[in-house]
């Protein structure tokens, strides 16, 4: 007989001394662990709940600045410090981790713009402001004096340093390339917009830098070329933009339409957002921050504060665990990146259990719970409001464009890439790349020159029943010169005023032809005032066919008499036999019309 | 060297089967040239990956494990159904001839008893009131108490500080002392008790039949469900999936999860009153007893029988052990039988008998090679080599764990507590693509919403009488019912013309809806007047 019982010996499986750790023996085999899925699952819900619960991602306030903070400049190598601009004209200096100013000037006579800092001379900063002068600053060296102090011929609007040379941009109603030891601008650049809102460096591609212009334009240049690189029209106005920091070729513009948009700067395609080359953060006129991340097209966080006004600047710190933020209320406000991160150091079984709780979330972020606590973030009212707002608005859009495609022939109306639609128009290298062709125009106001032409042709239906009892009775080609569309209708019109003329043979009276007369001359009057309310012109053929002092419908030989005069020059004479009002035409040779002199032709849909 | 290495790659290959998890690696490569979403193909393909080296490392650290399970073999004519603890006693170590031992407790047998889920305490209750708890392995005494009333079942909590008890009556815990706890009046007269430990579920089912979840955690009553079914005296769960199986006295045993009023799955599996239910904790096979003689064993992944056997009494009391050593309590015998699910066996592996006693309950400990039985005379427990789980896992359940692991392990099993609604059939259900047809899918949506807008349901206006109330009416009411004078009498009369002008009036306006007003003008005036 063989026999073997389960004999453990306890020093196996304990520690020897309190001292020593515990002994774990792990045994993976899936019958050992039941329910794992569910066990895993309650695991995820629970991380994701504490992941909200410890969301506090407001760190601090650099209050100092008396007026708002307009814009603000990392250091490319100091990790702690900070350069802002007020709109006050005010410079500040701060170290971050003492939250604290180090240095203050109030450098500029009104608003400063925009301020950078020199990469590679350690404490030299740059700011622009609207009062045309762009100053060189050094705390080290010269104080409370600007180092150096360039005049401009206008108001700039921003101002970047190439990553190493020592060259800066400047954007206004151009954009300038300066040297930092020329007073004057080495070069400048412009193409089409005359106001400049941005001017940013690549910091990769050192060489090329990206504006955004007040005329919806974004423009790419190339120091190394004389020509603009590309230029790129928009839907709307771009605000500000950003170049990706890890692939050169990405950058983002802010846009006002709401949107951020990514492009790639070789194809110029429309992809999503990214500064620390993950993520991106934007400012908003709505006072919130929020975070993006670089592959994303939602937002994945959002902060606000009660206090917090208006953004106007927002800034990663350079290891991107932290968001700055300057507002219009004048304090600059420093966030966690990521809002339940803890701050400070972890020892390595805190950092190994955060890890798998990221994980977790990660595994099971499809499933609804999950989903909607990880995605749930209470905004303020007017945000709320405002995000539904445009959902509606969005969504009618999409119906309206629906609606059209159903009516409309097929083809006719195509469907358009959501990537495209905001592009307007794409010139690269000057060759246009993208852009909606230029289609025939169709006419415009369709709606009220059809209104317009009814109205006419009524004023004459009625003018010509009050005629109906004189022998004499109007041809058509008496006013034919004006469309095919017009005559015919007129022949129509005609079928019922037989009608009509039994019935008004059976009961003649004056008084209603008096009445249908000025129910002629009453749709004349709406219909010029429907002209003017609109700006819609009136051809002469149409015009001369009214009566300028009483408004009713000029019918030669029923309503008016024409005669044609020789002196003092050639002319015909129309005079209204309603109101005796007379107006001469000329008619002398090579005698044009304002509206028919060729120079003068720029719209052809005319009534 | 190499040569090793291919041997060790072999034997891991054989292995990493058992480490798949059923939901994954399912996709072949010609589905995937069949996904046309470059983004969700690389995701696929990543977390297939993923999945697939997590079971390649998990099959490779079978090498660490140290211990190896525990065999009886014999040579010759030689049977090892007729080794007896005896012989076994005289050819174990030292350490393990503690295992074998009688407490005769003769005065309040029968007994039951429970194991913790790491083996290491053992719960007694007899039928007249004797509860005690202890160390078996360390022969330390916890606890031994007397109710002065019937016992009929008792059953370790979530650890070995709380033990559940159905005594005559009521339900009551316990703790490791000793003292009451609880008591829980909403279970009454309970004959058997089971607790899950990943749901803090304590589950109990009685004479009246009703069979009753309470949350031990949080004190909540889950789930009353009525079986309809009568008595019960035989229940256990499936480990595997948290499903309750009751054996019925018509032969009926049924799956409950506490989330439905009706049963999952009601097979029949005797003819005669279900005596014991087994289930093995992989969640696969069943054995049920009853008291047609029977022993049956079921495949509860398609509901069929996969073997019967006949035994010369009931069997009483059933049990499976970790490694699937399915053990027989009849009369005064313990048979334990070894690969039973796979094969029909002729002969048992073990048998064991308790000489002048009636075994009332058995039960295999887990992480050893023990058995443990309850009887009349009171409790035993002998070795079966072979059916303990030799590798334990630390973080799941430890016979060797302190106070203070312990501790960290209740914080930490309360925190991933599973919520009772997840109880199902298939528990790797959670994350899965439901893959049902559209049609069906849109079915149960529809469904879902009409019983949401059911649920909240048009405004049914209550009958409330409003405005009915008239002076009349009231005089009526308030005066003495039996009182008839001439006031009352003319009351009556109004109110008796008063109901009558409504009755005519909305008579009248019956009439009125007959004729479509808006096309009356078109109708024919002759015909109408």
């Amino acid at each position: 007989m063989k026999v073997k019982v389960l004999s453990r010996a306890a020093s196996e499986y304990t520690r020897e001394t309190p001292q020593d750790i515990h002994k774990i023996k792990r045994n993976y085999d899936p019958t050992l662990h039941p329910l794992e899925k569910a066990r895993e699952y309650t695991r995820a819900l629970n991380a994701v709940k504490l992941e909200r619960m410890f969301a506090k991602p407001f760190v601090g306030a650099l209050s100092g600045h008396s007026d708002g903070v307009y814009c603000m400049a990392k250091h490319p190598k100091k990790l702690t410090t900070i350069v802002t601009g007020s709109g006050d004209g005010e410079l500040r200096l701060w170290d971050l981790s003492n939250r604290d100013t180090i240095w203050k000037v109030v450098g500029h006579k009104s608003i400063v713009k925009g301020v950078c800092c020199s990469p590679t001379k350690g404490n030299l900063y740059f700011s622009c402001g609207t009062d045309k002068t762009v100053k060189i600053w050094s705390p080290d060296l010269s104080g409370q004096d600007p180092l150096s102090t360039y005049i401009g011929k206008f108001a700039f609007s921003a101002i970047d340093h190439h990553r190493h040379d020592p060259i800066f941009a400047t954007s206004g109603s151009q954009v300038d390339i300066w040297d930092e030891n020329r007073s004057d601008p080495i070069k400048t650049l412009s193409w089409g917009a005359d106001t400049i809102n941005t001017v940013r460096f690549n910091q990769i591609e050192t060489n090329i830098l990206g504006s955004c212009g007040t005329d919806r334009t974004i423009i790419l240049y190339d120091l190394r070329m004389n020509s603009p690189l590309a230029k790129l029209v928009l839907q709307m106005r771009t605000n500000a933009i950003a170049w990706n920091p890890m692939e050169a070729f990405n950058f983002t513009a802010a846009n006002e339409d709401h949107n951020c948009y990514t492009f790639d700067m070789r194809k110029m395609d429309y992809l999503d957002y990214s500064p620390t080359g993950e993520e991106i953060v934007t400012g908003a006129y709505d006072r919130t921050l929020r975070i993006y991340s670089s592959r994303q097209g939602h937002s994945r966080d959002i902060y606000h504060t009660k206090r917090m006004q208006r953004i106007f600047c927002v800034k990663f710190s350079m290891d991107s665990k932290f968001v700055l933020s300057g507002s219009d209320d004048g304090s600059i406000r420093l966030w966690k990146a990521k809002a339940s991160e803890k701050l400070g150091p972890k020892d390595y079984r805190e950092r190994a259990h955060l890890e798998y709780q990221e994980k977790l979330i990660d595994r099971y972020k499809y499933l609804p719970e999950i989903r909607r606590i990880a995605k749930h973030r209470n905004v303020p009212k007017a945000i709320k409001s405002a995000q539904n707002t445009k959902r509606i608005m969005l969504q009618s859009q999409r119906q309206k464009e629906d609606n059209l495609r159903r009516h409309s022939k097929k083809g006719t109306v195509p469907y358009q890439a959501e990537r495209k639609k905001p592009i307007v128009d794409l010139t690269f290298h000057g060759k246009r790349r993208m852009g909606k062709k230029k289609e025939p125009r169709l006419v415009q106001h369709r709606e009220i020159y059809q209104r317009m032409n009814f109205l006419y042709q009524a004023a004459t239906l009625m003018t010509t029943i009050t005629s109906i009892k004189k022998p004499k009775q109007q041809q058509p080609s008496t006013y034919s010169s004006n469309s095919l569309t017009q005559s015919s209708s007129v022949q129509q019109e005609q079928v019922p005023s037989t009608k009509s003329k039994t019935r008004i043979t059976t009961t003649p009276s004056n008084s209603n032809t008096n009445n249908l007369a000025s129910l002629g001359r009453f749709y004349v009057n709406t219909m010029k005032t429907i002209g003017k309310k609109q700006v819609l012109r009136i051809d002469p053929s149409i015009k001369r066919t009214l009566c300028k002092r009483c408004e009713s419908i000029l019918l030669p030989g029923v309503t008016s008499r024409v005669r044609i005069k020789s002196r003092p020059e050639p002319c015909y004479q129309v005079l209204c036999t309603e109101c005796n009002a007379s107006k001469n035409y000329p008619t002398r040779k090579g005698y044009q019309l304002f509206s028919e002199k060729p120079e003068n032709i720029f719209r052809s849909n005319e009534l | 060297m190499t040569k090793e290495l291919d041997i060790i790659d072999k034997t891991v290959a054989k292995k990493i089967p058992k480490y798949v998890r059923p939901t994954e690696g399912k996709l072949g490569s010609k589905q995937f040239k069949k996904i046309k979403d470059k983004k969700l193909k690389g995701k696929l393909e990543r977390i297939e990956k993923v999945s697939k080296e997590a079971a390649n490392k998990a099959a490779r650290s079978e090498l660490l494990l140290t211990e190896e399970p525990g065999y009886l073999e014999v040579e010759g004519i030689e049977k090892t159904f007729n080794i007896t603890q005896k012989q076994l006693k005289d050819n174990v170590d030292e350490d393990s001839t503690k295992k074998i031992f009688d407490l005769k407790l003769t005065n309040f047998g029968p007994y039951s008893l429970d194991y913790t889920r790491n083996g290491r305490h053992m719960v007694i209750g007899g039928q007249k009131g004797h509860i005690s708890s202890f160390d078996w392995v360390g022969n330390k005494l916890n606890c031994e108490i007397y109710v002065k009333e019937t016992v009929r079942d008792v059953k370790w909590l979530h650890n070995e500080l709380f033990f559940a008890v159905a005594q005559k009556k009521y339900v009551f815990i316990y703790d490791h002392n000793g003292l009451e706890v609880h008591r829980l009046k909403k279970h009454i007269e309970v004959n058997k008790l089971e607790f899950l430990p990943y749901h803090f579920l304590l589950a109990s089912v009685g004479n009246s039949g009703w069979l009753k979840y309470q949350d031990t955690s949080t004190g909540q009553l889950v789930a009353e469900l009525r079986t309809k079914l009568g008595c019960c005296n035989a229940m256990a769960q499936n480990p595997w999936n948290a499903i309750m199986h009751l054996g019925h006295s018509n032969g009926t045993v049924t799956l409950w999860s506490p989330n439905m009023s009706t049963p999952l799955v009601k097979m029949l599996t005797h003819k005669g009153p279900v005596k014991a239910v087994a289930v093995d904790h992989t969640g696969k096979y069943m054995a049920t007893s009853g008291l047609d003689g029977q022993l049956k064993l079921w495949d509860i992944r398609t509901y069929k029988p996969l073997q019967q056997y006949y035994t010369r009494s009931p069997a009483s009391s059933l049990t499976i052990s970790q490694l699937g050593l399915l053990g027989v309590g009849w009369g005064p015998h313990v048979t334990i039988w070894k690969d039973a699910f796979l094969k029909k066996q002729q002969s048992p592996y073990m048998n064991h008998l308790q000489a002048g006693t009636q075994v009332r309950d058995i039960q295999f400990c887990p992480f050893d090679d023990a058995l443990g039985l309850g009887h009349s005379d009171g409790v035993s427990s002998i070795i079966i080599p072979g059916s303990g789980e030799p590798n334990l896992d630390s973080l799941e359940a430890n016979p060797y764990q302190s106070k203070k692991q312990r501790q960290e392990a209740e914080v930490h099993s309360l925190l991933d507590k599973v919520q009772p609604e997840m109880i199902v059939l298939d528990p790797t259900f959670i994350g899965k693509v439901d893959r049902a047809s559209k049609d069906l899918l849109k079915k149960e949506l529809k469904e879902e919403q009409e019983a949401q807008l059911a649920g909240k349901g048009k405004l049914v206006p209550k009958n409330k009488m409003r405005g009915k109330s008239s002076s009349l009416k009231r005089y009526l009411r308030k005066k003495q019912k039996n009182v008839i004078d001439e006031q009352k009498l003319m009351i009556q009369q109004r109110l008796e013309q008063e109901r009558e002008a409504r009755k005519k009036r909305t008579v009248d306006d019956n009439e009125d809806k007959d004729r479509p007003k808006a096309l009356e003008r078109f109708s024919n005036k002759k015909r109408k007047s």
